[in-house]
């Protein structure tokens, strides 16, 4: 514990500043991130291509930085979130917005001199539309947070992809909209089963201002988008039939969780087990699609 | 070493916060050389040695 019996905050442990990036979530956007720099044309330096994604991986860890800054009172209300650094009080909130800033700082400025200045902009987007847009004006306000906030998390294999070739083109865009149209169905499929949580932290959440019925339509609705825009890059011509076989495998499995969500009516989180296995897969399932998607691409290339 | 409010540190908190103080140290130097390194093949890959 940093805080003793009178409450005064001790200078933060390291690993509380580890925490503050998010770890988990950042091995998701590393992972998305390489895999558009491997799936892009042409060559790039090892070493610049290592600077890119741990440049890509800081600036998320900045993100969450900023973020858990902004929202240590929310985080306090919920059993998830509670025990994180800021609203545990084992850090002060100052050093979080300013370890936030300096990863920013740092981040952004090494792509652009290392890799390219596009990326670096991407990159800066990206956090700034993390920590600004999601956090600060989304999350508290509407119930279309993470619809519109996902967009933050899909820029990484654009930023991947624009670390090799200096442009975006067609298909670092249909990687942003795979994960931009996953993302509803994978925070939805929690937020139903953590309702409780959101709700006492005053979070609009689809399933707090609309009920569980709406999420669950809206949860099915978004699969279909989101399967198409995973078949999309070999309907285009832009893969091998393999990833396009595993991309139609792997989003069926998702059609038919997502139906099982779509028919449950249970509102009690313990009977929940479809909204739990849809989230569990929904990480597979990136994972192993871009997975599919890079090793195709590197074989084409 | 004083709180914030200019009451003393125990003996407990003291030893705590040089513990922490020396964790950080640690990895701050590492990360420090991890740059350098870092800044060094990016250079090195610049200008195309390699």
């Amino acid at each position: 514990m940093t805080t003793i019996a009178r409450d005064i905050i001790l200078p933060a442990d390291w690993r509380d500043f580890w925490a503050l990036t998010k770890p988990r979530v950042m091995s998701l956007v590393v992972f998305t991130a390489l895999c558009g720099l491997l799936a892009a044309p042409g060559d790039i330096h090892p070493v610049i291509g290592f600077t890119a994604i741990l440049c890509i991986a800081v600036g998320a860890g900045a993100s969450g930085a900023l973020n858990q800054w902004y929202e240590f009172d929310i985080d306090a209300k919920m059993a998830r979130t509670a025990e994180r650094p800021l609203p545990a009080r084992r850090m002060d909130r100052q050093a979080a917005l300013h370890f936030g800033i300096g990863l920013s700082g740092f981040s952004v400025v090494t792509m652009g001199m290392a890799v390219n200045w596009l990326s670096a902009g991407l990159l800066a987007f990206s956090i700034f539309f993390y920590a600004v847009v999601y956090t600060i004006w989304l999350k508290r306000f509407t119930p279309q947070n993470i619809v519109i906030g996902g967009a933050a998390g899909a820029f990484p294999p654009v930023i991947g992809w624009a670390a090799v070739t200096g442009d975006v083109t067609m298909l670092p865009v249909l990687l942003f909209a795979i994960i931009f149209l996953w993302t509803p169905p994978h925070f939805w499929a929690l937020a139903l089963f953590m309702k409780a949580d959101y709700a006492a932290a005053g979070v609009p959440m689809l399933p707090v201002v609309s009920g569980r019925k709406v999420t669950r339509n809206q949860i099915f609705a978004y699969s279909f988008p989101m399967a198409a825009a995973a078949v999309a890059p070999y309907a285009l011509g832009m893969t091998s039939w393999v990833y396009g076989a595993v991309a139609a495998v792997l989003s069926v499995v998702f059609l038919v969780l997502a139906f099982a969500v779509w028919r449950n009516q249970s509102t009690d989180a313990g009977d929940m087990k479809p909204e739990k296995r849809l989230f569990s897969y929904s990480i597979l399932y990136l994972f192993l699609l871009f997975a599919t998607f890079a090793g195709d691409r590197m074989l084409m290339v | 070493m004083t709180m914030p409010d200019n009451r003393p540190y125990t003996p407990e908190e003291t030893q705590l916060i040089r513990k922490r103080q020396a964790a950080r140290s640690k990895i701050l130097a590492v990360l420090l050389i991890g740059m350098c390194v870092l800044f060094f093949g990016i250079t090195v890959a610049k200008i195309g040695f390699w």
